[in-house]
């Protein structure tokens, strides 16, 4: 037994302990309401304590997938075929037990995830929120892994669902980025053009109403190369 | 097993599973601009090297966890993983899922243990370990019991084809077979929801406990590719199976009658939240009136800036009638009323019929019609021959444009805001068709008085200070769900037609709704087509009459198209002429 066992401080953690995890508890308890609109127990005086959500996959599970496709631009304006970002592992045994790349999966379903409901909270330039330029700095990383050798002018890149293994499913486009440039250190502060656009309809990319970047437009696919 | 999930999980993240670098999504930085607040300080770690460190560390610490050591040596190891996991959680926010909330609880009770060698102390760990278990399958198999997407059967066939969390081979199955999926989809609310049940009865069913949920989460590692969940579980297992051998003297069972004592107490403190919100709501406005309406209807409204008029109506302004959209009450319309009484206008605000103290005739059938009605009615009451303008926000703004031609006389002007079109409907229905059970709980569980625990929408935050709290009251009672339950059921009833355009209407969007919905910017530019349509830049869909800023500015346009419409009706062009009959919800 240790000298501070015996003393005061032991009997105030033999109080202390059980009752804080209690309150852990009790809180995570109270934090699992079926409707998310009641967690405002979540979020404190604008912290966020460490209260586990159990709701997996509740009240509505996903049941789509959500892609980023890019495409660069070049300094003459012709665009490249959309590329997705990153595709999702096959499923294999393995990764019962081993996945590491679900870690980055769950992050760009987060990011993306995030991205969208930043667009209904309070106003903002969206390409100026930390949710935008996260994604903009992930898509301009890999632009710039797969075109290391000759970096384009700048990208575009794009949000879209589909019903994952349903082939036969529509793809619905969310959201359109503004098109971007290819950060460089000795570069002046980036130009941008166009706006973002928000699609409610389902269409593809490239359509009627979207942004134009300039020719050629090729045509969709679906199951573009991997370029992460 | 806590210690082999920490293990696993760190290997994960230094073999290519780390967001946090340039270009992560997890990138600190972006994290760690200037509106970082306190992720400032976690800046010596957010590093490639400095997370390498942190991951090695934590393997370190993992591995002496797994050999036979000392106690103190164990008490280290183990508050470094549950110090790093917390740090680990707030440095990749992106990318963590349930098995790193169970992994905290699991390195967090266990070292809490730990540093002091006192089996009150590590009964308190395992108790909470064990509860947490249960709580989670609970949890989830409640929350699925909110959607018919679960208890309908559709649910596992869609997650299933999914390429994130599914399985190309076992969705063909499940679609092929469509009975069976149901059933499936069934049995796992079922089972999440009897396996705390077991609990209850630990004595002889921890053990089928342990084997049922190991299997499920083996299941889901297989086939969701969720194996984490599979280790990060169980390392509560051996807590429940702790607690279900027989009760000693010695035991400590604090935890569960603390925990249960707390919750009761914030259930209570929620109670009395409801009790203070029902009464400010039933109380109403200081000095508001009643007006029965011919549909039994009994509204209640107030006049503001009344005061200025010397009894003489043909020689003052107009009445500007403020209508507010679903949820909403006159309240709601405290910064643009005050905006407008500044100005010397006269004011008229009320609360539709069911949003208290407003009520409507029991039983009465969702219609849209009778709200239309009600506000002819009132409006007749309150105006007689007067001229009026009609101000309608969101479901307001669709119930004005439809009231303009049941008013005798025609209204002098027509201003619409965010008003409610038909593709917003159409949106509505499908999302209610998924989601419609949600406005049913949520009134239910403001009747049991669990409004404490609802979010506030940011707007009300933002709202004059003076009518806050009588926002949040509105927000948080029962009678305001319910009507709006109502309201939205009426609408859903209501022919999806759009109004035609009104002579002189001003149309007024917010920059927030155009950009999140550009449906609405669409639709409101056709409202207006006749008249004048303006952007509100820098607020939302509730922020047109809660977002101080924004709320001035369509005060503002309001009092300038308001004297528009006189200087035009007094050179003869009379109010709203040539409209044609704008009802939408005419069959």
């Amino acid at each position: 037994m240790t000298r501070w066992s015996s003393s005061g401080l032991r009997r105030g953690w033999r109080l202390a302990a059980p009752l804080g995890l209690a309150g852990w508890l009790a809180a995570t308890t109270l934090a699992q309401h079926p409707i998310r609109s009641f967690d405002r127990i979540r979020v404190l005086r604008g912290r966020r304590p460490p209260l586990p959500d159990w709701r997996f996959f509740a009240p509505e599970p996903g049941r789509w997938d959500d892609h980023v496709l890019v495409r660069v631009v070049e300094a003459d304006g012709t665009a490249s075929a959309w590329r997705e970002v990153r595709q999702f592992q096959p499923r294999r045994w393995t990764h019962a037990v081993y996945f590491p790349e679900h870690r980055q999966e769950k992050a760009l379903i987060d990011a993306t995830d995030q991205l969208m409901r930043r667009l209904v909270g309070p106003p903002a330039e969206i390409g100026h929120t930390q949710e935008y330029q996260l994604l903009r700095g992930y898509v301009e990383g890999v632009v710039r892994r797969d075109h290391a050798d000759a970096l384009p002018a700048g990208f575009q890149f794009l949000l879209a669902r589909d019903a994952g293994h349903d082939d036969g499913g529509a793809m619905t486009l969310r959201l359109l980025s503004r098109l971007e440039d290819i950060q460089r250190p000795e570069a002046e502060p980036p130009r941008r053009s166009g706006s973002l656009v928000r699609a409610t309809d389902r269409r593809a990319p490239g359509g009627a109403g979207h942004q134009a970047v300039g020719p050629p437009r090729r045509a969709w696919r679906r199951r573009a190369g991997r370029a992460g | 097993l806590g210690a082999v999930t920490a293990l696993v999980g760190s290997i994960e993240y230094l073999t290519g599973g780390s967001q946090l670098h340039r270009h992560g999504l997890n990138d600190p930085a972006v994290l760690l601009g200037p509106h970082s607040g306190d992720h400032a300080k976690l800046l010596p770690v957010a590093t490639r090297r400095g997370t390498k460190v942190l991951h090695l560390s934590r393997i370190a610490a993992a591995g002496t966890l797994l050999l036979p050591t000392g106690r103190r040596v164990r008490m280290v190891a183990g508050g470094h993983l549950a110090a790093s996991t917390r740090l680990v959680m707030r440095l990749e926010a992106r990318g963590l899922d349930g098995s790193d909330e169970a992994a905290l609880l699991v390195h967090s009770s266990t070292a809490t243990a730990r540093v002091a060698d006192d089996p009150a102390v590590g009964d308190a760990a395992l108790w909470f370990l064990a509860l947490q278990s249960g709580l989670s399958y609970l949890s989830a198999g409640v929350a699925k019991l909110a959607s018919p997407t679960w208890t309908g059967g559709e649910a596992l066939v869609g997650i299933f084809r999914t390429q994130a969390y599914g399985h190309g081979g076992l969705w063909r199955y499940l679609e092929a077979r469509p009975a069976l999926a149901r059933r499936a989809t069934r049995a796992v609310v079922v089972g999440e929801l009897v396996l705390p049940l077991m609990l209850l009865r630990r004595h002889r069913l921890a053990r089928p406990y342990v084997a049922l949920a190991t299997l499920f989460h083996a299941a889901n590692g297989f086939a969701m590719g969720l194996g984490r969940f599979t280790m990060a579980f169980a390392g509560m297992y051996p807590a429940v199976l702790y607690i279900s051998s027989p009760r000693t003297d010695e035991r400590s069972d604090l935890v569960p009658r603390a925990a249960a004592a707390l919750v009761l107490g914030g259930v209570a403190g929620s109670l009395a939240t409801a009790a203070l919100d029902h009464r400010r709501v039933a109380r109403g406005r200081p000095g508001q009136r009643r007006h029965v309406t011919a549909h039994g209807s009994t509204l209640t409204f107030q006049v503001d800036g009344a005061g200025r008029r010397d009894g003489n109506a043909a020689e003052d302004g107009p009445l500007i009638v403020l209508e507010a959209g679903l949820g909403g009450t006159a309240d709601h319309w405290a910064t643009v009323r005050d905006g407008l009484v500044r100005r010397g206008f006269e004011v008229l605000s009320y609360n539709r019929a069911g949003y208290r103290p407003s009520t409507r005739s029991p039983g009465t059938r969702p219609d849209l019609h009778r709200l239309r009605d009600d506000l002819v009615d009132l409006v007749g009451a309150a105006a007689g021959t007067r001229a009026v303008v009609l101000v309608g926000h969101s479901l307001g703004g669709h119930l004005v444009v439809s009231a303009a031609d049941r008013l005798d006389p025609r209204p002098l002007g027509v201003v619409t805001l965010d008003a409610s079109h038909p593709a917003q409907w159409d949106r509505l229905a499908t999302s209610l068709a998924l989601g419609g059970r949600a406005l049913a709980i949520t009134e239910s569980s403001l009747r049991l008085g669990l409004g404490a625990g609802l979010e506030m929408p940011w707007e009300v935050l933002q709202a004059d200070p003076s009518v806050r709290p009588r926002l949040r009251a509105t927000h948080r009672a029962a009678s305001t769900w319910s009507a709006v339950r109502w309201e939205v059921d009426a609408m859903l009833r209501a022919p999806r037609m759009a109004p035609p355009p009104i002579d002189h209407l001003l149309a007024m969007t917010a920059s927030g709704t155009a950009q999140a919905e550009p449906t609405q910017l669409d639709a409101d530019r056709q409202l207006a087509a006749l008249g004048r349509h303006v952007l509100v830049d820098g607020c939302s869909h509730l922020g047109l009459l809660l977002q101080p800023a924004a709320a001035a500015t369509v005060a503002a346009e309001i009092a300038a198209y308001v004297g528009e419409r006189r200087r035009d009706s007094a050179d003869g062009a009379g109010p709203a002429d040539g409209a044609e009959p704008a009802d939408g919800l005419a069959p």
